[in-house]
């Protein structure tokens, strides 16, 4: 019986870890025959095991001896006591094994046969409620509340949007709406408002709507009236233009770049190339008068020259042409077409000759010669096409060379300003991300916290303005309480460091604290009964436990410091006793392993080495003389006296 | 002696354990006309004496012990000696010298045995006497001789002693080393009498008459006894619980704690032989041809308490052996 309830109690567990995987998956609930076949058919396996499974003799025979404890009866040989069992049974088993046989075992023998034949095997193994029968009735529950629990819908089935065609939005009309604590996304709005600002300042259009849209759906988001997904939504859509329009930014920043690098490489045109490839705007703003000065100076000059002039702006719109900004679409695709025009430079410089040399009625096919069909490139097109004309009339004629390079000087300020828009959009775009990753937690933390993080984002890369340095020290107290040393320092241009120092000590101070702990430890260990009146072990402790307050760390009890050399006390200490004050002087050791050190080797390695017999015998002249003078009753002293015979120093093998 | 063991001489082993359980009520009878109560400190002092071993009585002055032990030498109808231990006592004391003997006109040496040459011998508060004294008693104990100059003299069997000491007055005394304890087969505690035991007591010694003992075993019959106790089988199974017993005792060999944690050093291979012998007696005692793991357990606390020697810190914290004891039959299953 108990193999069968063990072999239902298994196959109960199978089905309900089979059901508990189903209902995780979603699946559809199991079939109630089929489990209930799986149970009975294990439970069948577990009974036939069980009935195979061969039970003791020792048991068999300790069973009848307990019923023949019970049912003694009368007609048992007067030999026996009126104590029966006593593992007869047993014995008579065991000796029946044994190979040769006494009187007294053929005896006990006998007698247990004797015993045996009055014990009923009904009541020697009656039947019984089986083991595990509890367990089973709650597997048994267990399952079948399982088997009624509805399946969880997954999370991918419940994001989809409903059968009948719905857009999504209208769909989860009482889709839970965010409740965003006041004020949690006034950051956002703060750097919606400064996009703004940056917009106009720079007259960015395209930056100015996106902040304003921005906006918009920050303040439906605050008046509830914008479900979570759809925010997200309008976010993702946000993000992604301001992505666009960052790379944009970025890819007018890298050509003029790779323009001015490309035009430094030659005599007559590098201080229009050092002009384009400076790091300062102010530099920058140089290069168109730099561009009209080479059209002038190219004008006057002979034809070799405008032949180098000529060549070198050549290469500097294929430098242009070429540059591969930071576009939405992902790394994959920029480094396939990086790899294509690195493997065939010659072909497609030619195709971009090719194809500029053609009508502009005809741009789209630059763009598809290029491989860019996103109207945003035409600036750099241009920029390509401007300078392509300027190197085509150089060569030709020098008045029309000037006209052309003017015309060139023209273009330069556009994709100046252009770029110049790289660092607000940039910006904006961090700004978008972090605001949707805050949404989509469900709107974490409070309009400070939000705060703090945006100015220690920004402190950390060394950017901090107006206004933030509050935000900052808060931010770096927050670090130097998390001991992060590292943070503490990237926060430095905003925040406080010595308020960072301060705050960064307790990590440190633990460790100091728990050495420190071992020493006070070992100043107890030294004061021993006499009350801690020794003074090397009271400084000791002190010290000890002034300096580590703050550690977490426990001590070892054992110590090196100056309360552990000599747990006895100082070299002449003051023993204090219930009777009356006397001396004990101990030798101190100059040299060697302290007394500590001495008494932790001989509780590891044993009383056998002669430094802890040398201190015993200090030890024990103490405490018999403190034996002899102090008021210990009888009994304790028998015990101290015990306690130093069980430690006394052993023979060395 | 194992299951294995032949006996060499075929014997009516029910007749055998029949008169033994008969001679042995009569003398707890005999005993208990005049000793009121300590059934169990008297089953132990039989136990031991049947075994061959001595015993260890710890209980405070006044109890009975040396009526005990006088008691029983009556029953038994053996010759008895007293000796009280003090420090000033010699081994000479007890075990005799030689000394200058004139007759016939000539001086010689002559051996004269001391208290100890007698079948039963009580010595009083052992731990008062200085281990010189201690160690001679002990040697005619293990040795069942004394040697005197370059002679031995052998003790008649059987030879039985019983040694008292006083738990409460530690000062002024030595206690009985390890090494020594080890001879003694049981450690038995007098206690007190109960108040029913008391009135009994008062009773009796305070009348007229004394209750007479009339001798029920002899010399002869008593070593007839100890042979017939050793050819009593002990089934494997109880004996191997006997010896997981004996080995949970050690700290190195036992799995509990308290074991590890208080004990010194555990029991020896004699408190295993004790151990056996205890339940063999105790079977054939209750007419049974072989021990039982009951038996074993009543015999552990008896045989094993002065062999387990606790450390400093189990002194400290004032843990007896027989918790112990207790707690290792607690955890030694009696099949593994």
């Amino acid at each position: 019986m108990e193999g069968a309830v063990a072999g239902g109690l298994i196959g109960l567990s199978a089905v309900a870890s089979a059901l508990v995987v189903a209902k995780w998956r979603g699946q559809p609930s199991l079939d109630g025959w089929w489990a209930a076949l799986a149970i009975g058919g294990i439970a069948l396996l577990g009974a036939g095991a069980a009935s195979l499974r061969r039970i003791p003799w020792g048991r068999c025979a300790r069973a009848i001896d307990r019923t023949a404890a019970v049912t003694t009866s009368a007609s048992v040989s007067a030999t026996a006591s009126g104590n029966a069992g006593h593992d007869r049974t047993l014995s008579a088993l065991a000796f029946a094994g044994a190979e040769a046989s006494t009187p007294f075992a053929c005896a006990a023998i006998r007698d247990a046969l004797l015993r045996a034949r009055a014990v009923e095997a009904s009541s020697a193994a009656p039947m019984r409620r089986p083991r595990g029968l509890e367990a089973l009735t709650l597997a048994a529950v267990v399952t079948v509340a399982l088997a009624l629990i509805p399946a969880r819908r997954p999370r991918a089935l419940a994001s989809l949007p409903p059968d009948d065609g719905q857009p999504r939005a209208q769909a989860a009309h009482g889709e839970r709406r965010l409740r965003l604590p006041p004020g949690s996304l006034e950051a956002e709005r703060e750097e919606a408002a400064m996009a703004r600002a940056a917009a106009a300042a720079q007259g960015d259009d395209e930056l100015s709507k996106l902040a304003a849209a921005l906006d918009q759906a920050l303040r439906e988001l605050m008046s509830g009236g914008l479900p979570r997904g759809e925010a997200l939504d309008r976010l993702a859509e946000l993000q992604r233009k301001a992505d666009e329009a960052a790379a944009e930014a970025e890819r007018a920043r890298r050509a003029l770049d790779a323009a001015g690098q490309a035009l430094q490489a030659h005599a007559a045109t590098r201080d229009v190339g050092q002009a384009l490839a400076a790091a300062e705007s102010e530099a920058r703003a140089a290069a168109e008068k730099a561009m009209r000065a080479l059209g002038e100076k190219t004008a006057a000059a002979g034809a070799s020259e405008r032949q180098k002039v000529a060549a070198a702006l050549d290469k500097a719109g294929a430098a242009a042409a070429d540059v591969q900004g930071p576009t939405p679409g992902g790394a994959a695709g920029q480094s396939d077409d990086k790899d294509d025009d690195e493997g065939d430079d010659k072909d497609g410089e030619r195709q971009r000759r090719l194809a500029r040399d053609k009508p502009p009625a005809g741009g789209g096919g630059s763009a598809s010669v290029t491989g860019r069909s996103d109207p945003r490139d035409r600036r750099l097109q241009r920029l390509d096409r401007e300078l392509g004309q300027a190197a085509q009339a150089c060569r030709e004629d020098p008045q029309a060379c000037r006209r052309a390079l003017d015309k060139t000087a023209d273009e330069l300020p556009k994709m100046e300003r252009e770029a110049s828009k790289l660092e607000s959009r940039k910006r904006f775009s961090q700004a978008m991300r972090q605001a949707r990753e805050r949404l989509r937690r469900g709107g974490e933390g409070s309009a400070d916290d939000q705060r703090v993080e945006r100015a220690f984002g920004r402190a950390a890369q060394g950017k901090s303005g107006q206004g933030q340095r509050g935000a900052s020290a808060r931010q770096t107290q927050r670090a130097g309480q998390a001991g992060d040393s590292e943070a503490g320092e990237g926060s430095e241009a905003a925040g406080d460091p010595v308020r960072e120092g301060d705050d960064g000590q307790p990590g440190g101070e633990g460790d100091r604290g728990g050495d420190e702990m071992a020493g006070l430890l070992a100043g107890q260990n030294g004061d021993g009964d006499g009350g801690g009146e020794a003074p090397a072990a009271q400084s000791g402790g002190s010290r000890g436990a002034a300096r580590g307050e703050h550690g977490n760390t426990p001590g070892d009890g054992i110590g090196s410091g100056p309360g552990a050399d000599d747990p006895l006390g100082a070299a002449e200490a003051t023993l204090s006793s219930r009777g009356r004050e006397r001396e004990a002087k101990i030798k101190s050791a100059a040299a060697g392993p302290s007394r500590s050190q001495v008494i932790e080797r001989a509780a590891g390695r044993g009383f056998a080495h002669a430094p802890y017999r040398n201190l015993f015998q200090d030890y024990s002249a103490a405490v018999e003389e403190s034996l002899d003078a102090t008021a210990v009753p009888p009994g304790r002293r028998y015990v101290v006296r015990r306690y130093f015979q069980l430690i006394r120093p052993r023979t060395q093998r | 002696m194992s299951a294995q063991e032949t006996a060499p001489v075929p014997i009516d082993a029910e007749g055998e354990v029949a008169a033994f359980r008969r001679d042995i009520e009569q003398l707890f009878a005999e005993v208990g006309r005049r000793i009121v109560g300590h059934q169990a400190v008297v089953q132990g002092v039989v136990t031991a004496l049947f075994a061959g071993g001595h015993v260890l009585l710890e209980g405070v002055p006044g109890l009975g012990k040396t009526m005990l032990v006088r008691t029983l030498a009556e029953a038994l109808d053996l010759p008895f000696s007293r000796v009280q231990f003090t420090p000033d006592l010699m081994p000479s004391d007890v075990i005799g010298t030689n000394m200058i003997v004139e007759s016939a006109g000539e001086r010689r040496f002559e051996f004269q045995k001391g208290p100890i040459f007698a079948a039963l011998v009580l010595a009083d508060e052992i731990n008062r006497a200085t281990p010189k004294t201690q160690s001679a008693l002990l040697e005619a104990m293990q040795e069942q001789s004394v040697t005197v100059g370059k002679r031995s003299y052998a003790l008649d069997a059987p030879f039985f002693v019983l040694a008292t000491q006083n738990p409460i007055e530690m000062e002024g005394t030595y206690p009985l080393p390890e090494a020594q304890l080890d001879r003694f087969f049981f450690k038995l505690r007098v206690g007190s009498p109960e108040r029913g035991e008391l009135h009994a007591i008062l009773d009796r010694t305070t009348g007229a008459g004394d209750p007479g003992v009339r001798p029920v075993l002899g010399r002869a019959r008593v070593l007839q006894m100890r042979d017939l106790v050793r050819q009593v089988p002990v089934a494997r199974p109880v004996q191997d619980f006997a010896v997981r017993v004996v080995l949970g005792t050690h700290p190195a060999t036992s799995t509990l704690p308290q074991v590890k944690k208080l004990v010194r050093y555990g029991s020896s291979p004699r408190g295993a032989q004790a151990v056996l012998l205890g339940a063999k007696i105790r079977a054939v005692r209750d007419g049974r041809f072989a021990p039982s793991f009951d038996d074993v357990r009543q015999v552990v606390p008896s045989a094993l308490r002065h062999r387990v020697l606790l450390n400093f810190e189990g002194e400290a914290e004032g843990v007896s052996t027989d918790e112990i004891l207790a707690a290792v039959l607690a955890a030694v299953p009696e099949e593994e």
